[in-house]
């Protein structure tokens, strides 16, 4: 099963193609390398599959879903995460700061769970959030408009007063659906685990909200509902847990300690760590890794292909990377793929490529092949 | 032991000199120390202030030179003083000269008023004057330079900075002090009894400083919502006063019996105000927000002009109240109790609110996404943050802060009109934050202080306030570019311990 698969990918810079209908395959818990001269379009491609880029011909498939169309914070939502090939961390954050920002796309603390840290977490499904937003957009609308209503008759201004019957007649409107939806999530959550306590806490919750057409009550009851569903937290226990998550994860790159240290104060390779860190706390699928291993000595390469094999091995990720060191790239690829201005021009397993007559033309010139 | 050096640096102080004696400093000082002596003259004053410059230049150079010798720091002394005595020398021959041929300098040169020479010249004719303030300079340059060497040799840099460090440990030692430390709660009793000294300060503070005191507040308020924006977002808005008028003008029109007579609630008009300033933050933010940096600060820049010159337009008058502003905005009362006496406390309440708003966000999945952002736009999207709708967030959170600033601004002067709204607030309110330090919540508290407290205290001065405000905010920058209070990042790790309490592996290696 390809976890990735692009279609005739190009995508052009004026008169310069960058990157010429390339087709790719990438298989499911696989490494994959591509290689090539400098400027061959490798990066170009890695930003094409994380949206970066718009390619203006060909197809991105990941996981079944077209990429080409999407945003790049939805792509990273959907599982792919990368590293640069210039480190590019956030340098005014501490390393633990950017391991949590890597884990955005997991989290769910919006606003409101920013602000109150005791409400159960918000709902995932974008459905749900844009319910409640209505919901909440409603009940402001109600809040307007009741006072208005109120002193307007008060000082017999019937202009006002017919003004402030627009704001209530939309809240009304939107308020009876909401109702409705929060009322059927209150006796579902019912259904779930029924108990004496939750059956008062709900009427309760009914009686008080939907007094006059509350579209509170559909939060609430959907919040009531989420909570049990997914078994999980209030936004403080979410952010607790992140914080584990991205402690177990300092420790996993080698980082114990560091945690509280500006990323910039970092040395350069704990920088590199940190910054596959960030991308590992996404919990991607697939894993693109831009030059992992640049200006690394010898003894630290061979620690990174140590740990780029148990990502595949322990974590089960798909890895995409490129790589310039050819002895990373033979030891650890299970396929190759080679770019050369733009095109691809061959790919095999590492022993195929070796011996390929266009891959050596492409590193060292038609010459090097006559030699 | 630099010659070149010494002299470099003699011309700069020697510009310097000239620089504030053009702008008046010198007749100020010397206008102050007759007063403090009963002088007949400020002259005294003025060369006071030139030889001091000269001493303090004298020693500095020496000290930085450090030059371990009597002769050279003799000489590099002399230097210092002879360097930019040589330029005040030079200055006020040109303008005596200049004067006595009837020149007429003072159109360009405000302060060069014949008084002000005379402080240097001393009645005398401008030739002899200036060779006497050469002289004077120069060997208050010497004697300086002679005292910096005295000093380097006896170490008081040294001994200051270690009786210093005992005071400070000798302190720390105290076994008060350490319990404290050790106390949990110490922390809430400071903060506890800082609250109960703001509340009761204006029953000592009298009735001018706790409106002072207000204002202050108030543009804490602004500051807070403005360190959303720039501090953590990293959105440079230079039009922030816009959503500041949009309260302002939203409380006035619905309380003030003209144009419109609505006369409503404060405490409703209240948060229509916040809200309507969230919605133009938004509404400002969808067009705006795809432009970075520099861009989008002519934009905003350009925003909050426009709303200004509305509030003033011929069009809007009737709506608006036009250039003459809104009279009589109304105040807030409570169960039949006029608050508008309370006032001081009102904004202290909102300032709570909003500084337990923002560090609340600052330290959520929000918060951080907005730092992410700030440092790095490109590699926060491809880390799955939707640039977009955080951005606006912080437009919308930064100009609801503001409208509530408006809101109370507008409420407590009785009045609001155009010329609240000017360029000048935004200006003020981003100082203040630069000034406190990018991204820090003390930091803004401790800036509108600064920049909005110091200029009343420094009223003193009378017209040259300004001036020697300006001087420190610029001494200020050089000395501390981030800040005042910069922002410390949390400590956030968990150690050793929390970690073991959380998962049953041996730590490895954990810090200290």
């Amino acid at each position: 099963m390809n976890i990735l698969e692009s279609q005739q990918v190009t995508k052009r810079f004026g008169g310069l193609t960058a990157v010429s209908k390339v087709d790719l395959e990438v298989p499911e818990r696989s490494i994959l390398s591509i290689i090539g001269p400098n400027g061959a379009g490798k990066t170009t491609f890695f930003n094409c599959v994380t949206g970066f880029y718009r390619a203006e011909e060909g197809s991105l498939y990941f996981d079944g879903t077209r990429l080409n169309d999407l945003r790049p914070d939805e792509i990273a939502a959907r599982g792919i995460s990368r590293t640069y090939q210039n480190i590019r961390l956030f340098h005014a954050m501490t390393a633990l700061e950017n391991i949590l920002v890597g884990q955005h796309p997991n989290l769910r603390a919006g606003l409101c769970e920013a602000l109150f840290r005791w409400l159960p977490a918000a709902p995932k499904s974008g459905r749900a959030r844009r319910l409640e937003a209505a919901a909440l957009g409603a009940a402001l609308l109600l809040f307007a408009a009741i006072p208005v209503l109120v002193i307007a008759g008060l000082l017999e201004k019937t202009a006002l007063f017919r003004a402030a019957l627009i704001p209530l007649g939309l809240a009304a409107l939107v308020g009876i659906p909401l109702w409705v939806l929060g009322t059927v999530h209150l006796v579902r959550w019912n259904l779930q685990a029924p108990s004496p306590g939750r059956a008062a806490l709900s009427a309760g919750l009914f009686v008080v909200l939907s007094g006059t057409l509350h579209p509170l009550l559909y939060i609430v009851g959907s919040r009531l509902h989420a909570h049990e569903e997914q078994a999980a937290f209030t936004a403080g226990e979410e952010e607790g847990a992140a914080l584990r998550e991205a402690t177990r994860l300092l420790n996993f790159v080698g980082l114990t300690g560091k945690g509280d240290w500006l990323a910039r104060n970092l040395p350069y390779g704990d920088q590199r760590r940190l910054e596959i860190a960030r991308a590992l706390a996404s919990n991607p699928k697939l894993l693109l890794l831009d030059e992992p291993t640049a200006g690394m000595n010898p003894a630290e390469t061979e620690e990174m292909i140590h740990f780029i094999r148990r990502l595949r091995d322990e974590l089960g990720m798909t890895i995409l990377l490129i790589e310039h060191d050819m002895r990373v790239v033979m030891g650890i690829s299970d396929w190759v793929v080679v770019l050369d201005y733009g095109v691809k021009i061959c790919e095999g397993t590492p022993g195929q490529v070796q011996c390929n007559p266009r891959v050596i033309e492409a590193y060292l010139g038609k010459k090097g092949v006559a030699a | 032991m630099n010659i070149r050096a010494t002299i470099r640096r003699g011309l700069l102080v020697g510009l310097v000199v000239l620089f504030i004696f053009v702008l008046g400093v010198t007749t100020l000082t010397g206008s102050i120390v007759q007063g403090w002596f009963k002088l007949d003259s400020g002259a005294a004053g003025a060369w006071l202030l030139l030889c001091g410059l000269a001493l303090w230049n004298g020693a500095t150079t020496v000290r930085r030179a450090a030059c371990h010798s009597w002769k050279a720091a003799l000489w590099n002394g002399l230097l210092a003083g002879a360097v930019p005595g040589l330029v005040v020398a030079a200055y006020t021959l040109a303008t005596g000269a200049l004067i006595a041929a009837g020149a007429p300098l003072r159109e360009w040169l405000v302060q060069l008023t014949p008084e002000a020479i005379g402080l240097l010249t001393l009645g005398r004719p401008p030739l002899a004057a200036a060779g006497l303030l050469w002289a004077a300079l120069a060997a208050a340059g010497l004697v300086g330079g002679l005292l910096g060497e005295w000093g380097a040799r006896r170490h008081w840099g040294e001994s200051i900075r270690r009786r210093g460090q005992a005071g400070r440990a000798a302190i720390v030692a105290l076994p008060v002090v350490q319990k404290s430390v050790a106390f949990k709660y110490t922390r809430y009793i400071l903060i506890g009894v800082g609250v109960v000294l703001l509340v009761i300060a204006p029953l000592f503070l009298g009735q001018y400083w706790t409106y002072t005191l207000g204002l202050v507040g108030i543009y804490v308020i602004l500051g807070v919502g403005l360190n959303v924006v720039v501090g953590l977002a990293g959105l440079l808005d230079l039009g922030y006063v816009a959503f500041f008028a949009i309260g302002a003008y939203t409380v006035a029109l619905l309380t003030a019996p003209t144009p419109h007579g609505i006369m409503m609630s404060f405490w409703l008009a209240l948060p229509i105000g916040v809200a309507l300033a969230a919605t133009a933050g938004v509404l400002l933010g969808i067009p705006v927000l795809r432009m970075r940096g520099d861009y989008l600060a002519i934009v905003t820049l350009g925003f909050g002009e426009i709303i200004r010159i509305l509030s003033t337009s011929d069009v809007l008058t009737t709506f608006t109240g036009g250039p003459r502003g809104v009279r009589n905005v109304g105040s807030p009362t409570l169960l039949g109790l006029d608050l508008s006496n309370y006032f001081y406390h009102l904004i202290l309440l909102a300032i709570v609110l909003v500084v337990v708003l923002s560090t609340r966000l600052q330290n959520s999945r929000v918060g951080r996404a907005w730092m992410a952002m700030r440092d790095d736009e490109d590699v926060a999207q491809a880390m799955g943050i939707h640039v977009l709708k955080y951005k606006l967030l912080a437009f919308a959170i930064g100009a609801s802060f503001a409208g509530l600033g408006g809101v109370l601004f507008a409420s407590r002067n009785l009045f609001t009109g155009p010329d609240d709204h000017i360029l000048l607030v935004s200006i003020n309110v981003l100082c203040l934050v630069i000034v406190g330090g990018m991204g820090s919540i003390p930091g803004v508290v401790l800036g509108a202080l600064v920049l909005k407290g110091l200029p009343e205290v420094l009223r003193e001065l009378k017209d040259y306030r300004m001036l020697a405000f300006g001087t420190l905010l610029v001494v200020m920058m050089i000395l501390r570019p981030e800040g005042l209070w910069p922002s410390k990042r949390r400590s956030l790790e968990l150690r050793a311990d929390d970690e073991a309490a959380a998962k049953p592996q041996p730590p490895t290696g954990a810090g200290p």
